[in-house]
C-alpha cells in the first residue's frame, strides 16, 4: 500500500496491517504527519500538531506488536481531537484567544481511552470559537477550509476534524455535538460523524459549551470505523455525572447484518421541508436504495420538532453564558463578535424561559420516543443546504455566522434535546462536487442499530470511496 | 409578562437592573438575537407541559 492509499485506509484496516505486522505504526505515522505537513497550510485543520508525541506513541505500538502484546483495536490509527478536549500536557485552546487557554495535566477520560486502544494522536483540531457556530471561521487560528471546495466552510463546530478526516490528514477524530457539531461538519466534508446517546460517551475533561446538550463522538471515513472509535469511547467515568452505566455492545460486531424488514421512518414535516433542490434529490435517492435493500420506508409525522429546535435555542443560548460568563463580563474585547454576540444574548434568558425548555425537553424527548413503536430508526438529511462560502470576518460575517447555526443545525439539534443518537453518512455529491450526507437516527441506547442502517446503505454505494480533489493534487507522498 | 418581544429600552432596563455593563451598540447588536429567542420562548409555552418536570439530560419518565 502507497503513501496515498494508507492516509485514505479505513482506521480499521490501519489497525489491521499494523496487527499483523504488514506496515508498522512509524510507518503509518509518518505518511500521515508527512501530509498534515504538505497539505495543512491550505486547510488550516490543525492548531497543535503532535509530531514528536505521535512518533514516540507509534514506537511504543511497534514494541508491543513484536512482542507479541495485543495492540488495540486502534492499533496504530492516526487520530486527531478537536481542540476542546484535554490532553496531557498540552494547552486546550477551544479555538479561543490566548487569555482563554487552559493547561492539562491529564486526558480528558475519552482522549485516555483513544490512547489506551492503541491511537496515536497526530494533533488538535481547529473549531468554531468555543466551539459555538457552525462555520468554523475562527478570528484567533483561521478559519478551516473545506477539503471539497477551499472556499468553502467546512461545517461546525468540530470541522477542523471533519476536514482532516476527508482530507487524509488522519484515519478518525474525535468531536463534539450540542447542536450537529459532529454531524453537520461530517456532511459538508463527506465522512460519517456518530452522535451517540446522551451519556453514553463521558464528556469530562472537554471545555463544556452547554451541559445538557453536548455529547462526543467520532468522525471517521466509514461506518467501521464509527462503530470501533464509539465502543472504545464508550463507558460511564466517575468524573462525569452526565454519564450513564448502560452496558457497551461490541457495536463493530453487529454490523453487516442486512436491512430487510426494518421500518424506516420518513418525518416529512419539518426535517423534509425548505431543502436545496440536490439535498432533496439525493436524501430521496437514499431512501430509495434502503428500499431496495429490502426496508419498509414510510412517512411518519413529528410535528412537533420545530419546537424542539424552539427548546434548544433557549436552552444554549442560556447554558454558555452561564459557561463563560466570567470571561465575557472581564475580557469581552477578547471574543470573536459573533460569539460576543451568542454569549451577551444569553444573560437575556430567564430562568423561568430556561426551565420551561427543560420542561419541554421532557414532553418532547417521550414524544420522539413514542415514534419508534412504529420503526426502527428515523431518516432525514443532515442539512437543508451544502457547504456555503467563507465570509470574511465583520459585522455581516457575524450576522451570516448566527444565521448558517439556525439553518444548518435545523435537523440536527432535535436530537441533542432528545438525547437520541444519530450518524451522518455520506449520501451524495451536488453538480459543484460538494457533499452531503443523510441523517439516521435510533431508539435511545440503539447506536447498534443506527450504526447497522448506515453500513448496510454505505456497502450499496460509493459515497465514502471518493477522495476530495484536494487528495490528488498535494501531498500524496509519492 | 409583556406580549411583544423587548424592545432596545427594555434591554437597557434589564441590563441596568442585572447590572450588566453593556454599551447601547452592544445592546444595539444583540436586541436581533434576544428578540429572536423571545419568540422561541413563546412556541415553547404553546406546548402541554403542565404535568411536566424539567429535564437536564436523557430520560424516559
Amino acid at each position: 500500500m502507497n503513501a496515498a492509499d494508507l492516509t485514505f485506509a479505513p482506521a480499521t484496516e490501519i489497525a489491521r496491517l499494523v496487527g499483523h505486522r504488514d506496515v508498522t505504526a512509524r510507518e503509518v505515522t509518518e505518511a500521515f504527519l508527512k501530509r498534515v505537513e504538505a497539505i495543512d497550510h491550505r486547510l488550516n485543520c490543525f492548531i497543535i500538531r503532535l509530531a514528536g508525541g505521535a512518533l514516540d506513541a507509534a514506537a511504543r505500538i511497534d514494541a508491543a506488536v513484536q512482542a507479541g502484546r495485543r495492540p488495540g483495536p486502534l492499533a496504530g490509527v492516526p487520530i486527531a481531537v478537536k481542540d476542546l478536549a484535554d490532553v496531557a500536557g498540552v494547552p486546550t485552546t477551544a479555538g479561543a484567544h490566548q487569555r482563554f487557554h487552559t493547561h492539562p495535566r491529564i486526558d480528558a477520560p475519552v482522549v485516555a481511552r483513544l490512547r489506551a486502544a492503541g491511537a496515536v494522536l497526530i494533533g488538535k483540531t481547529n473549531l468554531h470559537e468555543f466551539a459555538y457556530g457552525v462555520t468554523n471561521i475562527n478570528p484567533h487560528f483561521g478559519p478551516t477550509r473545506n477539503p471539497w471546495d477551499l472556499r468553502r466552510i467546512p461545517g461546525g463546530s468540530s470541522g477542523g476534524s471533519a476536514a482532516a478526516v476527508a482530507a487524509g490528514m488522519c484515519a478518525a477524530a474525535m468531536g463534539t455535538d450540542t447542536g450537529g457539531s459532529i454531524r453537520i461538519p461530517a456532511a459538508l466534508c463527506g465522512v460519517v460523524g456518530l452522535k451517540p446517546t446522551y451519556g453514553r460517551v463521558p464528556k469530562a475533561g472537554i471545555l463544556p459549551l452547554a451541559w445538557t446538550l453536548d455529547h462526543a463522538g467520532p468522525l471517521t471515513r466509514t461506518v467501521l470505523d464509527a462503530a470501533v472509535l464509539l465502543k472504545v469511547m464508550s463507558g460511564s467515568d466517575p468524573a462525569d455525572s452526565s454519564s450513564a452505566g448502560v452496558d457497551v455492545p461490541p457495536f463493530d460486531e453487529l454490523l453487516g447484518q442486512d436491512i430487510r424488514g426494518l421500518r424506516i421512518g420518513v418525518p416529512r414535516e419539518y426535517f423534509w421541508e425548505r431543502l436545496d433542490d440536490e439535498v432533496s434529490v439525493l436524501c430521496e435517492d437514499a431512501l430509495g436504495a434502503l428500499r431496495n435493500l429490502g426496508a419498509v420506508v414510510k412517512d411518519v409525522s413529528l410535528s412537533l420538532a420545530s419546537a424542539a429546535g424552539s427548546a434548544v435555542a433557549v436552552i444554549i443560548a442560556a447554558e454558555a453564558t452561564a459557561v463563560h460568563e466570567r470571561w465575557l463580563q472581564t475580557h469581552p474585547e477578547d471574543c470573536g463578535q459573533d460569539l460576543r454576540t451568542r454569549l451577551e444574548r444569553g444573560f437575556f434568558i430567564s430562568a423561568v424561559d430556561y426551565l420551561q425548555a427543560q420542561r419541554a425537553r421532557s414532553f418532547l424527548t417521550r414524544e420522539f420516543v413514542k415514534m419508534f413503536a412504529d420503526v426502527d430508526v428515523l431518516v432525514t438529511p443532515t442539512t437543508p443546504s451544502p457547504a456555503t462560502p467563507i465570509e470574511e470576518e465583520g459585522r455581516a460575517a457575524a450576522e451570516t455566522s448566527l444565521a448558517m447555526s439556525m439553518q444548518l443545525t435545523r435537523f440536527t439539534n432535535p436530537f441533542n434535546l432528545t438525547g437520541l443518537p444519530a450518524i451522518s453518512v455520506p449520501c451524495g455529491f451536488s453538480a459543484q462536487g460538494l457533499p452531503m450526507g443523510l441523517q439516521i437516527v435510533g431508539r435511545p441506547w440503539d447506536e447498534a442499530m443506527v450504526l447497522r442502517v448506515g453500513h448496510a446503505y454505505e456497502q450499496a454505494t460509493e459515497w465514502h470511496k471518493r477522495r476530495p480533489p484536494l487528495a490528488t493534487n498535494y501531498g500524496t507522498g509519492d | 409578562m409583556s406580549e411583544n418581544a423587548p424592545s432596545l429600552s427594555e434591554l437597557e432596563a434589564i441590563a441596568l437592573a442585572q447590572r450588566l455593563s453593556l454599551s447601547q451598540d452592544r445592546l444595539l447588536a444583540i436586541l436581533p438575537e434576544v428578540q429572536r429567542l423571545w419568540e422561541q420562548a413563546q412556541r415553547i409555552r404553546a406546548l402541554p407541559l403542565e404535568h411536566e418536570e424539567p429535564a437536564v439530560g436523557f430520560s424516559l419518565r
